[in-house]
């Protein structure tokens, strides 16, 4: 290689440093992007080293032997020394030689570690991860020192691949949802930036669908719990969100702490959880069948106070009911893309004073904006950023349906719904598990949170190799009372 | 065609699924009305006929089930095609496909009109045929699995519907089940007949068979689901029967949205409207079972592609389903339906079991049954 | 990345295109009652007019935030209570609907020419509840219904919680549409309702009104309806007063309540349980057990309820007084040829027959038979203080 040809790597390349070391022959030179590649190390440590070299000992082993480089970081083609050019290496070329050699120098740009901010949690770990994979895979192995942690790195993407890596543990997760994953990666034929979210998508089994069939996670401790239970775990470079898969709908509605909390505690959360997805999937709607359709329905102490409060509303409920949905939802985009201390005004502003002032106008009954408020509050509750935005745009046919056909449109809704869900597959397996199909042991660990005594056994959803944590039998010993 | 069914490993169901699928499509719009039918015939001894026909239907599934098993992983349609041949087995295929497809258009109709006496006076008989059609086709598309969780959510959620008998139980007037037995032999008879078109749907399973993955053990979920199908009938017939007066039961259409009138809650009243709705859940599993066991007859027996003929069917049994406006009209098709259904479902298996029995008694058609292929 | 196998869209092309349908359908095709645009008929008064029509007087809380009146009343005259209806819906403003209907009063006159079939009307609508509470309203119910009370409120739930607290407290028999519908299509009992008459400016139940098929008989006071729940049925939480002989116990009192003959004794928390036994068929004979477990809440002499023999005295002497008034009550009805405690329906689960029993031949029946009534009461003390 030429030292003119390799400048042709790089036409509009203005940060590209070729560096001679101060020999008389010149023939060594030093490459390296001065954005990337940290030229401290360059200037203070690899020149001086090289600069020590005999003149007989011109060779690029020579070169190897005086830096201690191994052999792995011989180059042999152009492709690859642009790349780990790009990636922020240090590359030494020696004229005449068959390869060059390369020193990992990299100065990365990002920002530091931090505490999670999207999926916040109260006790346990705050960690995040961040945009740096070499980072994101570092934590994980700070969480999982084990030679079964595999890794497989892959590059995703047309033109412009970008790194992707997947890891698991081994003997634990099922082979075959490795497959199905490197599989769907290699697949992907897209020129395209590979976020997590965007990969997601490109990865779930139907696109089509609001429900999201993969979990995005910026928290390595519900990385690792999945890991642990056999699930897959993707990671691209630039991403601060991990792809977790396959996945369930419940697995959506459990929070990392709920193993942190006592049982009974988590559980009561998990059951409130779910409970709370139907407060905010049906209050609305059933406001608005009951007040269209089924007047006969509200009990005689409510009928008065419910009539009062509708009777200077000018609109049908359905109206009514939409305009104070898109209210909220107005709020809560204006919130998330304002910073976060204009976001807290607006929210106080929309709260408060146009709650108060549509009802004052007349515009809403009370107990509309209670409802709506109530229903708002319960769709927050859902620890998964991704179920909650789906469940809060499920609601507006749902609340379409109960003001076409009242209670009768508010079960259709649902039980397509339940079709569409049980339709569902993440990485191949059933979404609905262990509902559908019903594997009631797993049911402790999911729809509940049982004592951990009590949960010997990885979930069985994720096919894992090894279906035991620990044996069950030490769960159980009791010693006697005295 | 075959007469077995390889179905793919990933494409079965459970016995206790298979269970859930013969419960869920027993129980229907029959239940809403049962009660009439039967104390006409057999006055307050009624649930005694409506044990009778809980007994003659687990004999029933038993003799379905002992048909089945003569085969691997055969079903009615394969049976058929061994049993007549190839001409007379498609007919009569044809024909018990034909029957599915009307069941499926009587308890759509009778649930629609239900809603429309209720809810809804002026609701156009197509909108809701047409969201229930459409329901039925999305959970179809899914095949047999979706269709089995379908049911599991359906009997899931539908099941707690049974709590509410306990309101109408505090009007009870147990004197009205007393003198036991007073009617003879023959209402009572006549009662368990009037119970038939509530209680088929058993049948499904004649389809569902070759997807059942534990196929020994399925006798025991079958079987299960028929017994609560029948605990629930009887309690209801129970509750109906001390919560009417006999003069007044005979002039209500549907005493189970009668009993559900008597509950309320302080937050909620007039449940039946609520139950109304939540019975679409209900009535879903059956036009689903009967329309997917349907379509899979024509395609055993045709060798169509399900999907097309579910594009075919559906308008079919929409733009029939439309045809019946009347209370009167409803009332013949339900009794025609229920004398088909009673032969079709009760009187039959017994007849094919005796045929099969001696097809492979008699001239070594023993070995040919495991895996005979009627060229097509 | 086409992974399509599993084509579940939410909102796909044709979802869409299905509820773009639906939305310009449907909307014409159910029928919508919007709450505030309906008018709530909670209490409706049916009297019968001089020319033999129906008036029908319906009762609507009036919404209006700033209308000066709780409610709104208005009245017509027709031949059938749905076109009544139709009619009245001329005088309101919004539609008006029945469907939070919750008491139908019934008049006198009316109650009186029989209400089967108008009642029998209002228990096929569906958009009804069958937990309507049936009353008969001693004149004419327009005459109640308009008269400006001071303090009720609106009258449609002043009379609906009143109604229903005192059957809640077992003071009065249910008397839901279903209950009547019940006894009405029936052959072995009668209907009751409770009776209603206004006192000034007071609505009072005063007692209960017997019905004789669909037609109004004759009505009998609280403690006379107490009796009758008694014979046949259970208390859980009755009340009752009763006076015994003060001789009872025995004892000449200091105090002014000894001059008295007699003493009254509060119960509460009555607890009983009756067995009615056919002993004879014809004619029919019953034989009637009724075992009661109550509190004493008040006496009117200051006795120390600490002697258990006293204590058994005043049992006896309730158990006695109790079947002295049973067998007054038995005899007043058998009088009144009606049987609200449905004696028949003991009569019909006793008696084997072919065919079924016609109300009349009960009738006739229940004229000749005869009533054995066994009281065993047990009276537990009540109170913190001897």
């Amino acid at each position: 290689m030429d030292r003119e040809d390799n400048r042709k790597w790089f036409t509009h390349t203005a940060d590209l440093v070729i560096e001679h070391v101060d020999r008389p022959d010149g023939r060594v030179q030093i490459y390296f992007l001065s954005s990337m590649a940290d030229s401290k190390i360059v200037y203070n440590e690899l020149m001086p080293k090289l600069r020590l070299l005999c003149l007989d000992e011109a060779g690029i082993e020579h070169v190897e032997k005086q830096l201690g480089t191994a052999g792995g970081n011989r180059i042999f083609r152009e492709t690859d020394a642009i790349s780990r050019l790009l990636s922020g290496d240090i590359y030494i070329h020696v004229e005449g030689a068959e390869y060059g050699v390369t020193v990992p120098s990299e100065d990365t740009v990002g920002r530091s570690v931090q505490s999670a901010e999207i999926e916040t949690v109260v006790l346990g770990p705050q960690l995040a991860f961040v945009e740096e994979i070499q980072v994101n895979l570092c934590i994980l192995r700070k969480y999982l020192p084990s030679s079964l942690l595999f890794h497989e790195r892959l590059l995703v993407g047309e033109l412009i691949p970008t790194e992707v890596s997947i890891l698991y543990l081994d003997g634990i997760a099922d082979p075959e949802n490795v497959n199905t994953i490197r599989q769907r990666l290699q697949d992907i034929r897209a020129e395209s930036d590979m976020d997590a979210g965007i990969l997601a998508q490109y990865l779930a089994d139907n696109e089509m669908s609001i429900f999201p069939t993969l979990q995005l996670t910026e928290r390595p401790d519900r990385a690792v719990q999945g890991l642990r239970h056999g699930q897959i775990v993707v990671i691209a470079q630039g991403s601060p969100f991990v792809i977790l898969g396959p996945t369930t709908f419940l697995r959506f509605f459990q929070s990392p702490d709920d193993y942190y909390l006592r049982w009974n505690l988590a559980s009561f959360n998990r059951v409130m959880r779910i409970i709370a997805m139907f407060i905010s999937l049906l209050l609305t709607p059933i406001y608005v069948a009951t007040l269209t359709f089924h007047y006969e329905m509200i009990p005689a102490d409510l009928l008065l106070s419910l009539a009062q409060s509708r009777s200077r509303v000018p609109f049908p409920p359905l109206w009514e009911a939409i305009f104070m949905e898109l209210i909220i939802e107005l709020l809560r985009e204006a919130g998330a893309r304002l910073p976060t201390k204009v976001g807290q005004t607006i929210g106080i502003v929309g709260g408060i004073v146009i709650g108060q002032a549509t009802v004052q106008a007349g515009f809403t009954s009370n107990i509309l904006i209670i409802i709506v408020a109530l229903g708002a509050l319960s769709s927050f509750i859902a620890p998964s950023y991704m179920i909650s935005s789906t469940i809060r745009v499920i609601r507006f046919p749902m609340i379409l349906l109960s003001g076409l056909l009242g209670a009768v449109g508010i079960v259709a809704g649902f039980s397509f719904l339940a079709s569409h869900l049980l339709r569902q597959k993440s990485l191949g397996r059933p979404y609905m598990y262990p509902v559908f199909p019903v594997r009631f042991s797993d049911w402790k660990n999911s729809l509940i949170r049982a004592p951990l005594s009590l949960l010997p056994r990885r979930l069985m959803f994720f096919t894992p190799k090894q279906k035991m944590r620990f044996d069950p039998e030490r769960g159980r010993q009791k010693e006697d009372i005295d | 065609m075959k007469v077995n069914d390889e179905v793919k490993a990933g494409n079965t169901i459970s016995s206790l699924h298979t269970g859930f699928i013969v419960l869920s499509t027993q129980v229907g719009v029959g239940i809403l009305g049962y009660q009439r039918v039967v104390a006409k015939e057999a006055g307050h001894d009624a649930w005694i006929s409506v044990l009778m026909a809980g007994i003659v239907t687990h004999v029933t599934v038993w003799v379905i089930l002992k048909t089945l098993k003569r085969y691997p992983s055969a079903d009615l349609y394969g049976i058929h095609q061994e049993v007549y041949g190839k001409h007379l087995g498609a007919f009569l295929s044809l024909f018990y496909t034909l029957y599915f497809f009307l069941s499926a258009t009587v308890i759509l109709r009778g649930y629609v009109e239900v809603v429309q006496t209720w809810v809804f006076p002026n609701l156009a008989t197509w909108v809701l045929t047409a969201i229930i059609l459409f329901l039925a086709w999305y959970t179809i598309l899914g095949g047999i699995r979706v269709i089995a969780g379908y049911i599991f959510f359906s009997v899931s959620v539908a099941i707690w519907l049974i709590g509410d008998l306990f309101f109408p139980l505090r009007f009870a007037e147990w004197d009205y089940l007393r003198p036991v037995l007073e009617a003879n032999i023959g209402q009572l008879l006549k009662g368990m007949i009037g119970m038939s078109l509530s209680t088929i749907g058993f049948e499904v399973l004649y389809a569902v068979y070759p997807f059942v993955q534990d196929k020994e053990r399925l006798n025991r979920g079958a079987q299960f689901g028929v017994l609560t199908t029948n605990l629930i009938y009887l309690f209801v017939m129970i509750v109906s029967l001390v919560f009417f007066s006999q003069g007044q039961l005979m002039r209500t259409i549907w005493p189970t949205l009668n009993l559900k009138k008597m509950v309320y809650f302080p937050i909620l009243e007039r449940f039946e409207l609520v139950a109304i709705s939540i019975w679409m859940i209900i009535i879903l599993p059956n036009v689903i079972m009967y329309i997917w066991s349907g379509v899979r007859g024509l395609k055993r027996t045709f060798g169509w592609n399900m999907r097309n003929i579910l594009y075919g069917i559906l308008p079919i049994i929409f733009i029939s389903s439309l045809f019946l406006v009347t209370r009167e009209e409803m009332n013949t098709l339900n009794d025609i339906y229920g004398q088909i259904g009673m032969y079709l479902a009760y009187a039959y298996p017994y007849v094919l079991y005796l045929l099969v029995a001696w097809r492979q008694g008699t001239g070594g058609a023993k070995e040919e049954s495991a895996d005979v292929s009627v060229p097509k | 990345m086409y992974r399509c196998q599993n084509k579940g869209w939410l909102i796909g092309k044709r979802g869409f295109t299905l509820l773009l349908v639906l939305i310009f359908s449907v909307t014409g095709c159910a029928n919508r009652q919007i709450f505030d645009e309906t008018g709530l008929v909670t209490l409706v008064g049916y009297d019968l007019t001089k020319d033999r029509q129906i008036r029908a007087t319906i009762v609507m809380p009036s919404i209006n935030p700033e209308a000066k009146e709780k409610m709104q009343i208005m009245s017509d005259v027709g031949e059938t209570s749905k076109g009544i209806r139709d009619k009245t819906n001329l005088q309101s403003d919004k539609r008006v609907l029945a469907g939070q209907l919750r008491v139908a009063l019934y008049g006198n006159d009316m109650a009186k020419a029989g209400i089967g079939s108008l009642i029998d009307t209002l228990y096929r609508d569906p958009s009804l509840s069958s937990r309507i509470f049936l009353c008969v309203y001693e004149g004419e119910t327009y005459e109640l219904l308009t008269y400006p009370y001071k303090s009720q409120g609106n009258i449609g739930t002043y009379m609906y919680r009143m109604i229903d607290q005192n059957i809640r407290g077992e003071k009065i028999p249910s008397s839901t549409i279903h209950e009547f519908i019940r006894a009405y299509y029936d052959e072995g009992i009668d209907s009751q309702m409770p009776y209603v008459s206004r006192k000034g400016d007071e609505i009072v139940i005063k007692g209960v009104a017997l019905f004789k098929g669909d037609k109004y008989i004759d009505w009998i006071s609280p403690n006379e309806a107490f009796i009758l729940k008694l014979i046949r049925g259970k208390y859980k939480t009755g009340s009752y007063e009763i006076s015994v002989p003060a001789k009872t116990f025995n004892m000449t009192p200091n105090s002014p309540a000894g001059e008295k003959e007699e003493v009254q004794l509060v119960f509460d928390t009555i607890n009983s349980e009756s067995k009615v036994q056919l002993e004879q068929v014809d004619p029919p004979k019953y034989k009637v057990n009724i075992h009661l477990k109550a509190r004493i809440l008040e006496l009117t002499v200051p006795i120390k309820l600490d002697n258990p023999r006293l204590m058994r005295k005043m049992e006896e002497a309730l158990e006695k007084e109790l079947e002295r008034q049973a067998r007054i009550v038995m005899k007043k009805l058998q009088d009144l040829e009606v049987d609200p405690t449905g004696f028949g329906i003991v009569y019909k689960a006793n008696v084997r027959r072919k065919e079924k029993m016609a109300m009349d031949e009960w009738r006739e029946k229940y004229k000749k038979a005869r009533f054995e009534f066994q009281v065993k009461a047990t009276v537990t003390r009540n109170g913190v203080m001897d």
